[in-house]
């Protein structure tokens, strides 16, 4: 491999990664943005869309086997999620949006808790495996490496997904609703915004993401435990932390500028050290820009 | 702000905590075991290591039930007593695991058998040694445990040092030179790919990366294309076979072409099927696998599946052994006084499922149980190297 | 009002508040002469977490600062003392102060370019920082890499060496007299009143001549400091230390003990950790329900943070005018 490959590959690498950071980033950051939540169960939604869509699949295939199988799992995933999270919203955060930020807190450790637990319990500890329907290795040579379909695919869905969302919320009536309410809910209110429901509907788009990565990790890595939600809750939390929380193109940046970062770091300092690297390299963000790359400064009232 | 606190209600509080707290001591403290030998079990059967730990508790379960079905444990002339297991979650950390230490020597049993992860058990081994309770360790292989130097305490498992033996085998019989490790960072999968970086090169082989994946993480593909760069030709994963699969997958996938190795942690059935195609070819330097074990170890392969509906994992033949091996020694010495057993163990040799197994005076394995697999066909192969 | 906080409001009273805190103190010293092995574990588990608790609570409770990493700070003093007593062969008291300053510096390195940041920053700031120093704690050959460090010397007190149970009991007693009393003296000092006004709000506390940041990094060393030395004794118990000990789930559950409870509030910091360290203990007996409890733990949670949404044992404040 020529240096030159090396860092190609490992960019990739790291893309790949990254847009799955940026997914799982993007309901921190609504959540965030919109109820001042640290949404700790969100990282266990992603693992509920990857454990729905590989079960959702073990059934539907023996109908609809191949690629119009995955999709339509992935699709059931993202409902099944989307119901969750809006369960969790409300009778677990609902109840409590007036209460201290860090009761809130605690509920969604106890979201999380239930839910990987659950989970546990369902599939006996074990570890779940996707059947390998997909072609992995077939792909198109780009200087020097292979660039497969699936990864093709991966980041093509997950950059439309983004696009979306982004003209979601700064064009739509809904979307402006949710900024609005990020700035002040009780006027919202007295305005004749219906809150609630514009709150539990940022729940079920999050939701819905974390699903649709969960479903595409199912399917691509075609690995499935209860505890894999864990790990890559707190990274896509860091990366909605770096790109600034509450600002939607500042989880889909940090997420890929971590997944980048982890690349980065593997190659040249090795893993033991990647996780070190990324997360000094956090502080130092943060030092330097106290609200993220691309947050917005503003006086915090607790 | 003032408040009336009737004294009745002060007195209510009172009594209902002292009823708890009495309901908490009765909880533990009234139990039947009638005429039982009773042995304790300490596993994690909760979090992420619960998977093993079900699986050798199932092997304890299948032993006992084995041993009482054909009229118990003989203790000298005509006295034979049944055995009885207690077992409690270690969940596989340190705090949890005392709880359960605890729990078991306050239970009053007469053996405790189990162990997992090494820095579980660890700290438990004062407790059992406080109470002078013989430890008959069937997973957790870890040279900190036996030389920790409490002497009641036995592992049924090779140490990570023989896996190494085994594997320099491998390395030679390929003509391999230039290997990558890769460990997930814990006491045990650590441990293994340090013996391994302090060996290797003694014996004329390069380790040119040593690489961690962390538990859970999904994406290897950074790990793989380091290893590639580094242009090794031999990979050896010293993980768990839950993350396993993923790695050996993520490497084909990834374009490495060289051999690959897994270590006792992955020896597991689950991952020829998790890896499918991507797995056939891949090496394992494993415990005894049960399907290549003779007659007796069909016999328990069958009753295994059988009862559990699922293959018996990696450690449930030494699980099963250790039982086997614990009545043996009861037996032998006549006695189920702490002191008469622990030197029958000490003494033993005992023809297991696993290969025959004695002690060193360090109270580690004295021959090497760790052979070669290979997946050939979906299935594991034994390799002669 | 409650059966719950009718109870809570004898110990509110004052005249009965002495009296009430040596009962208590009476009863617990002399649980260990009637109760076996694992209640002592379970109680003693209960005390070590609220030793945390208390420490955090100086951070999170009386200052608002939301600190995920509470225990890189708790790693700090169990490796300084470990590593002391291992590689040095010292004596386990003399270890204490080092432990201290180790903690006091982290506590300036981490705290002095942080601390003016968001909470939510800081959060993620702190647990970062914890990560950073579980792995390298993993990585490094001093501090035992994976394996942690093993058979830690027990330490001797008055020529009593401490091995069983129940003098880790007594010790723990001891210490969390110490933290309550400790805690009790800084909420009731012009600090302890300095660092509640920051809590409250912070804008009005700096107009008003306080200097917050310079109070905060107080409240934040205080606490490391009180993490490191629970740390200490904890590696001496335990005789081991290892990485895993001290991973986001330990951080989360020491702030879980803070909030459950009532954060800024001792008695409810202690009514949390207790509740904590004891519910999931209740489950091990009971058949299939075993691997179910922290499923039970979580609904419990929730349940309770629902219906009492400032804690089990709140702090009360007088009722704001709006």
């Amino acid at each position: 491999m020529s240096l030159w490959e090396l860092i190609l590959q490992q960019t990739v690498n790291g893309l790949i990664l990254g847009s799955f950071y940026a997914l799982i980033a993007l309901g921190y950051s609504m959540v965030y943005g919109i109820i001042k939540l640290l949404n700790f169960a969100h990282g266990d939604i992603y693992m509920t869309g990857a454990f729905a869509c590989l079960s959702v699949f073990g059934v539907l295939s023996v109908i609809i086997p191949g690629v119009a199988g995955i999709i339509l799992s992935v699709l059931a995933a993202m409902v099944i999620a989307a119901v969750l999270g809006y369960l969790a919203q409300r009778f677990a955060y609902g109840p409590l949006l007036g209460a201290p930020r860090l009761s809130l807190l605690i509920t969604a450790i106890g979201v999380s808790l239930v839910i990987s637990n659950s989970v546990m319990v369902i599939t006996n500890s074990q570890p779940l495996f996707f059947p390998g329907v997909i072609d992995n290795s077939a792909g198109i040579n780009i200087g020097g490496i292979t660039v497969t379909y699936i990864q093709i695919i991966l980041i093509t869905v997950s950059a439309s997904l983004m696009l979306a969302l982004t003209l979601f919320i700064g064009r739509t009536m809904t979307g402006k609703a949710m900024r609005a309410i990020s700035l002040d809910k009780d006027t919202c209110r007295l305005m004749g915004i219906n809150v609630n429901k514009i709150i539990g509907l940022t729940f079920i788009i999050g939701s819905s993401l974390a699903a649709i990565a969960g479903g595409l990790a199912c399917v691509y890595y075609g690995n499935v435990q209860f505890s894999m939600g864990y790990t890559i809750g707190i990274k896509a939390f860091t990366a909605a932390v770096i790109g600034g929380i509450g600002s939607i193109p500042g989880a889909m940046l940090g997420g890929l500028l971590l997944g980048l970062l982890e690349a980065v770091g593997t190659q040249f300092l090795g893993s033991q050290w990647k996780d070190v690297f990324a997360f000094g390299l956090l502080i130092i963000i943060l030092i330097l820009r106290p609200n993220g790359l691309l947050g917005k400064s503003e006086i915090e009232r607790m | 702000m003032k408040r009336k606190i009737s004294k009745l209600t002060a007195l209510l509080i009172v009594v209902s905590m002292l009823v708890s707290l009495t309901g908490l001591v009765l909880l533990t403290g009234c139990s039947d075991d009638g005429d039982a030998i009773l042995v304790g079990v300490i596993l994690p059967l909760s979090g992420s290591e619960a998977a093993y730990g079900t699986d050798m508790l199932n092997s304890y379960k299948l032993a006992v039930e084995e041993i009482n079905a054909a009229g118990g444990v003989k203790i000298g002339a005509g006295e034979t007593r049944s055995l009885k297991l207690y077992e409690q979650d270690d969940g596989a950390d340190a705090n949890m695991a005392t709880q359960a230490a605890a729990k078991i020597t306050s239970r009053g049993v007469d053996f405790v058998v189990g162990g997992y992860a090494s820095g579980a058990i660890i700290p438990t081994l004062q407790q059992f040694y406080d109470e002078d309770l013989l430890l008959l360790i069937s997973a957790a292989n870890s040279t900190n445990i036996t030389r920790a130097g409490f002497n009641q305490s036995f592992m049924i498992n090779s140490p990570g040092s023989f896996a190494v033996v085994t594997l320099m085998e491998l390395l030679k019989s390929l003509g391999s030179q230039r290997v990558a490790l890769i460990h997930q960072g814990d006491d045990y999968t650590k441990n293994l790919s340090d013996m391994c970086s302090e060996e290797l090169p003694k014996n004329g082989f390069e380790v040119v990366t040593v690489e961690v994946m962390e538990k859970g993480a999904a994406d290897v593909s950074a790990i793989v294309t380091a290893i590639r760069s580094s242009n090794a030709d031999f990979v050896y994963w010293c993980g768990y076979h839950s993350d396993g699969s993923n790695v050996i997958k993520q490497l084909r996938r990834g374009g490495y072409e060289g051999h690959i190795a897994v270590g006792d942690g992955s020896a597991d059935p689950d991952l020829i099927e998790a890896c499918g195609e991507d797995g056939e070819g891949v090496y394992v330097t494993s415990p005894p696998y049960v399907k290549l074990a003779g007659e007796k170890g069909a016999k328990f392969f069958n009753d295994y599946s059988a009862k559990y509906n699922r293959e018996p994992g990696n450690y449930a033949t030494l699980a099963y052994d250790t039982i086997y091996l614990l009545k043996a020694a009861i037996e032998s010495a006549a006695s189920t006084e702490t002191a008469a057993v622990r030197g029958a163990v000490q003494d033993i040799s005992f023809p297991g499922l696993s290969g025959n197994i004695s002690f060193t005076p360090d109270r580690e394995m004295a021959v090497s149980n760790f052979m070669i697999l290979q997946i050939k066909d979906g299935d594991f192969t034994l390799i002669e190297p | 009002m409650g059966i719950i906080d009718r109870a809570y409001g004898l110990m509110d009273i004052k005249k009965y508040r002495y009296g009430v805190f040596i009962a208590i103190l009476a009863v617990t010293a002399s649980l260990p002469l009637f109760l076996n092995n694992y209640i002592l574990n379970v109680l003693w588990n209960a005390m070590f977490y609220m030793l945390l608790a208390l420490g955090l609570n100086i951070i999170v409770g009386y200052c608002g600062m939301c600190d995920l990493g509470y225990a890189a700070k708790f790693a700090v003093g169990a490796y300084a003392t470990g590593i002391l007593i291992k590689s040095f062969g010292w004596n386990f008291w003399l270890t204490l102060p080092v432990s201290v300053i180790a903690a006091v510096v982290t506590a300036v390195l981490v705290g002095a370019p942080t601390l003016k940041l968001r909470s939510d920053y800081l959060a993620i700031v702190t647990l970062g920082f914890a990560e950073i120093v579980r792995i390298t704690a993993r990585n490094l050959e001093i501090t035992g890499s994976a394996s942690g460090l093993h058979s830690i010397e027990r330490p001797s007190i008055f020529g009593l060496r401490l091995t069983h149970i129940s003098h880790w009991y007594y010790v723990f007693l001891a210490l969390v007299v110490l933290f309550v009393i400790i805690s009790n003296r800084i909420r009731n000092s012009r600090f302890g009143r300095a660092l509640t006004y920051i809590r409250e709000d912070e804008d009005a506390a700096q107009a008003m001549g306080v200097n917050t940041t310079g109070y905060k990094l107080c409240a934040y060393i205080t606490g490391a400091v009180m993490g490191g030395i629970t740390g200490s004794f904890y590696a001496v118990r335990m005789a081991s230390v290892s990485p895993a000990s001290f991973d986001f789930t330990q951080s989360a559950n020491i702030m879980l003990a803070v909030i459950l409870g009532g954060m800024g509030k001792i008695p409810g910091v202690i009514t949390g950790a207790a509740f904590f360290a004891v519910f999931p203990e209740l489950f091990r007996d009971i058949p299939f329900v075993g691997n179910m409890r922290m499923l039970f733990f979580g609904l419990l949670l929730i349940i309770v943070m629902i219906k009492r949404p400032q804690g089990l044992w709140p702090e009360r404040k007088k009722k704001r005018e709006k």
